[in-house]
């Protein structure tokens, strides 16, 4: 009886060390893959190791209800742990682009994997307790058990991730993990009852990872292209705001505080119709001021006009007009304007420089954020025009960018109602930007107006605006509002109604 | 720039950002408690000096000077005296504070960040019948201009930006500090009730056709009805009518002891009434109950007064005895920066310091002192961190806790037109009722850890973090914050005081019963008319 017992141990111990290996393979793929996928890897390898270790404890614990078929049911669970661990990257990959919550299901795979190995150890003991005496057995268990650990950990970093990948990784142990299930089905035949039906099992599965092995680069591949639906070139947290910029296909897109600023795609619509209607109506171009506006693409189109001779800009966060004056990219969209001698950038406030300013500007361009809380809302006060208009010469033009008529018709009518009641004329217009829908404007001036006037000036080309401005000022019956009141900073109703009517 | 009507949010960044909350959740901030102890830092009115005046303990006089009108007290109502000097072009008089600074309740102080009140720090929208206030107001350009109907249009800035008020009610912030959120059907029917009777209240007018209730309150009737409301307290007044409501007791509670020191148990009744309908809200077509308020709090009105006072001024002087003489009075001034006595030989004094300043000064007594309480008040301005964000409605003015001991607090950067503070700044009114002097004992020995203790227990109601926020804090300590017009004060010792015409005039709020800007204004101003009166005739 000797030999068969040592062999049976021997067998179980290699299976000990391989499982061991496995299991730390599992958490350590789950782990890596969190921090890929949601990043903050200190916090997502803490928690996985965390949920790992406490669904092992539960294992633990379930093991004592297995009394019957020790041996069967223990090479079943190493069959499942190859199934579920070995197919756990390629299913996280894949299903990060369609399931809405994603850490339900990452801490689901984790639970099952971390728990079917905590039922291992406790069943392994006691398969080999008639085997071996206690001491010996809690030693010898736990010594393989850590060696696997440690020889998991070392790989995983220096050979499985360079070489194999984390899809690849993940498939290879749950593999290995089921061929140690077919192997002891095979030597330990005497002992399991149904050992062939056991064989097949680890053999279908097995065949079902190494399909899915071959195959994991296309699947990295595809699901890889799902999950770069928008690629982030470059994300930075200034004093003032989040900064953001993605990439797809052909579009770049800059997030300030996760709200779009602009896509590369359709910018172009939006600034020439910011720029162009004020700076070709207004009778002199002289000096522009431009507040806010800190990506640059409205100098863009300003210097456009060789009439102008000085732009300053007026923009709060000195690292939003650095990034852009600097990325590669963004130079690219905005064309180096903030290189241009006549660009003059101010990192101020725009209310408080306002207030402290005493020269006067031919246009202004007012490109603030929309009016979603009550600090932005003061830029759009009765107040704010008022100081605007201080720094403004008497036949100046200004442009603002007055949120969307057909979102928020309120809102937009609000604005343009404020504009009026500071300036002699105000005209409200609107276009369609693709990546914002419609979206409104308003030229206000001291002067005598009408959308009809003949321009100054035009440039060309311009791929959107041909200068006939009467056109955009037409306002179908759906995009308008009535019984609006004016923003002021005691009333600030404008907040209100733009958050009542993007929140709708 | 704009937000696109696109959701802009991928799934990805839906999930990033998502998780990531999620996960703040479960570390919640109070888990890393700061290490930063606040810096901590105490003022408080000029106790030591003010003390030496209760012992006199002054050298004896070693010159003499002469002065047509001397002002002893450099308050809004002394202020407000030499204003009316100056416009009825009288320039020889001279004003003299305690303080290094003039102002009295409505001092501010400023850091690294912001300038904020010690003391008062708003004026309510003035009554449209109050022409001297309103023609104040527009000297000073808060008051820009008059629409066609004639309303006052007040400069924007000027006015709380809003939003103005939010009131922290059954673990949510509200908008507004009249109680709403989750109240029965019964508390709102009984508040709205109430503030109908007030509606009524302030439109209500006596036999002599005056208001019953009207500010400065020598404007209001002199109807019976005020001698029975004077009697009782607002708490027995609001049984008798039948309200009840907590919430609402809580509420009138809270607006009394913001405006008198003392809540709805120790104030009168007419005092109560008068918090609520002595304002009519008419000065603008809207009926705006708008108040005005500027960072430095009512220091900003203080400043705008000063102009009239300047060169005319001697601060750190205490007047420490009044003696009526034949061709007037003589008054003795302790310089404490040269540490010697002047005797001032005035044909005039002013007297525009509080009352429990002013009753020493005389060698007889000038009202039963009995009936003046003083509350203490604590003003705490809190440096923070970050502003700890709340449930409900955002961040505003005034942010008042329903059924806390202190009055809430005051957003300091609120009325600052920038997009962006590196941080935040509050500061927290605290009135201690009760037995004014035993209060005052307790308000005088607390040690800074104690009052940033106090504070924090309070704010903690609405903000669980706050503590782990606090970088400095100070508290500004009043021994006697300000009058508290307890029953039978309007027509007891409000009605005691007889001037010495035509020698000595007093004007301070003090006297009226009710510590507010308007009062002390007009005070100054009433004096200053008399005198002159009594000077022609």
């Amino acid at each position: 009886m000797d030999k068969p017992n040592a062999s049976y141990g021997y067998w179980l111990l290699i299976a000990i060390f391989v499982i061991a290996t496995c299991g730390l393979v599992y958490e350590l793929v789950a782990g890596a893959l969190a921090s890929y996928l949601l990043g903050d890897s200190v916090r997502q390898f803490s928690f996985i190791i965390g949920v790992y270790l406490f669904s092992m404890g539960i294992g633990a614990y379930l093991a004592k209800f297995i009394h019957h078929k020790l041996l069967e049911k223990f090479i079943l669970i190493e069959i499942w742990i190859g199934v579920i661990g070995g197919l756990s990257a390629t299913l996280l990959f894949v299903l990060f682009n369609y399931v809405l919550y994603f850490e339900p299901l990452l801490y689901t795979i984790v639970f099952s994997i971390g728990c079917l190995v905590g039922l291992e150890i406790p069943l392994l003991m006691q398969l080999m307790q008639d085997e071996l005496q206690f001491k010996d057995l809690v030693s010898n268990v736990f010594a393989v058990d850590y060696i696997g650990a440690l020889v998991a950990s070392v790989l995983f970093p220096l050979v499985l991730v360079p070489y194999l990948g984390l899809m690849r990784t993940s498939l290879f142990f749950g593999m290995l993990n089921i061929a140690i299930a077919w192997v002891l089905a095979v030597a330990l035949r005497q002992r399991v009852s149904m050992a062939i039906r056991l064989q097949v099992k680890a053999i279908l599965v097995f065949l079902l990872l190494l399909t899915t092995f071959i195959f994991a680069n296309d699947i990295l591949a595809w699901s890889e292209k799902n999950l770069y639906d928008e690629t982030i070139l470059l994300s930075k947290t200034t004093p003032y705001q989040r900064i953001v910029l993605t990439h797809q296909k052909n579009n770049c897109k800059l997030y300030l505080n996760n709200n779009l600023q602009f896509a590369s795609a359709d910018e172009y619509r939006y600034h020439e119709a910011l720029v162009h209607p004020v700076l070709s109506l207004a009778e002199c171009v002289d000096q522009v001021l431009v507040l806010g506006g800190g990506d640059g693409l409205a100098l863009r189109e300003i210097l456009k006009y060789p009439d102008v001779q000085q732009i300053t800009l007026v923009d709060l966060d000195r690292e939003m007009t650095e990034i852009c004056s600097n990325n590669h990219l963004l130079t690219q969209f905005n064309q180096n304007a903030f290189q241009n001698p006549k660009v003059k950038v101010i990192n101020q406030d725009a209310f408080v420089w306002l207030q402290h300013n005493d020269s006067q500007f031919d246009v202004a361009i007012v490109d603030f954020p929309d009016p979603s809380n009550y600090s932005v809302g003061k830029l759009y006060t009765q107040r704010f025009y008022q100081s605007l208009q201080k720094v403004l010469s008497p036949q100046a033009m200004v442009s603002v960018q007055t949120t969307s008529p057909f979102v928020a018709p309120k809102s937009f009518w609000c604005i343009q109602k404020t504009l009026a009641s500071v300036f002699a004329e105000a005209q409200a217009y609107h276009i369609y930007v693709p990546s914002f829908g419609e979206w409104g404007f308003s030229l206000a001036t001291q002067q005598d107006f009408s959308p009809s006037n003949v321009p100054f000036r035009t440039v060309s080309p311009l791929r959107f605006y041909d200068f006939r401005f009467n056109k955009l000022c037409d306002f179908p019956s759906d995009m308008r509002a009535k019984d609006i009141a004016i923003n002021r900073l005691d009333n600030q109703i404008l907040v209100r109604y733009f958050d009542e009517e993007w929140n709708k | 720039m704009k937000n696109g009507i696109n959701k802009p949010l991928s799934r990805r960044h839906f999930l990033q950002y998502g998780s990531l909350s999620c996960l703040n959740m479960l570390f919640p901030a109070c888990l890393k408690k700061t290490t930063v102890v606040p810096h901590l830092s105490i003022s408080g009115a000029n106790h030591q000096i003010g003390h030496r005046l209760r012992n006199l303990q002054f050298p004896a006089p070693t010159q003499e000077k002469t002065i047509p009108i001397l002002i002893i007290g450099g308050g809004i109502s002394g202020l407000s005296a030499c204003r009316r000097l100056r416009q009825k072009g009288v320039d020889d008089f001279l004003l003299l504070d305690i303080e290094a600074e003039m102002g009295g309740n409505s001092r501010a102080a400023s850091n690294a960040y912001t300038a904020y009140p010690l003391g008062a720090h708003y004026l309510p929208l003035p009554n449209r019948n109050d022409t001297e206030l309103l023609r104040f107001l527009e000297e000073s350009e808060i008051i820009v201009g008059y629409d066609t109907q004639n309303y006052p249009i007040f400069d924007e800035a000027q006015l709380t930006i809003a939003p103005a008020e939010r009131l922290f009610i059954n673990n949510k912030w509200q908008e507004g500090v009249i109680p709403d959120y989750g109240l029965s059907e019964e508390s709102q029917h009984n508040i709205a009730q109430f503030l109908a009777y007030m509606e009524v209240f302030k439109e209500q007018k006596g036999a002599d056709g005056k208001f019953l209730f009207d500010i400065p309150i020598k404007n209001s009737s002199n109807d019976p009805l005020l001698r029975q409301l004077d009697a009782m307290t607002m708490q027995q007044w609001l049984k008798e009518n039948g309200f009840v409501a907590n919430e609402l007791l809580q509420y009138v509670d809270y607006c009394c002891r913001d405006d008198y020191g003392m809540g709805i148990a120790y104030v009168s009744a007419w005092a109560g009434i008068h918090y609520f309908a002595a304002r009519k809200g008419d000065s603008t077509p809207q009926k705006d109950d708008n108040v005005l308020t500027w960072q430095q709090g009512n220091a900003y009105l203080v400043e705008k007064l000063q102009y009239y006072a300047k060169g005319k001024t001697q601060l750190e002087s205490i007047a420490f005895r009044v003696t009526k003489t034949e061709k007037g009075a003589k008054v003795w001034v302790y310089e404490a920066k040269n540490d010697r006595t002047t005797v001032y030989t005035a044909q005039k004094v002013i007297v525009a310091c509080p009352q429990y300043v002013a009753q020493r000064l005389f060698d007889v007594p000038l009202a039963d002192a009995n009936l003046f309480h003083h509350a203490p008040w604590l003003v705490a301005t809190l440096t923070l961190r970050q502003m700890p964000r709340g449930v409900g409605f955002p961040l505003s003015w005034d942010n008042v806790i329903l059924g806390g001991k202190g009055l809430g607090y005051v957003n300091d950067l609120h009325q600052s037109l920038q997009q962006h503070h590196p941080k935040a700044v509050i500061t927290y009114y605290h009135a201690f009722e009760g037995q004014a002097a035993q209060e005052r004992q307790k308000v005088y020995q607390n040690t800074p850890e104690k009052w940033l203790q106090m504070v924090v227990d309070e704010l903690q109601k609405a903000h669980y973090n706050i503590e782990s926020l606090i970088e400095t804090a100070h508290f500004h300590v009043w021994g006697h914050g300000m009058i508290c017009p307890v029953p039978n004060f309007l027509y007891g010792a409000g009605q005691q005081l007889h001037t010495w015409q035509p020698t000595i005039y007093f004007a301070h709020s003090d006297w009226s019963g009710i510590s507010i800007f308007e009062e002390a204004f007009h005070a100054g101003i009433r004096a200053v008319d008399q005198l002159l009166d009594d000077e022609k005739s």
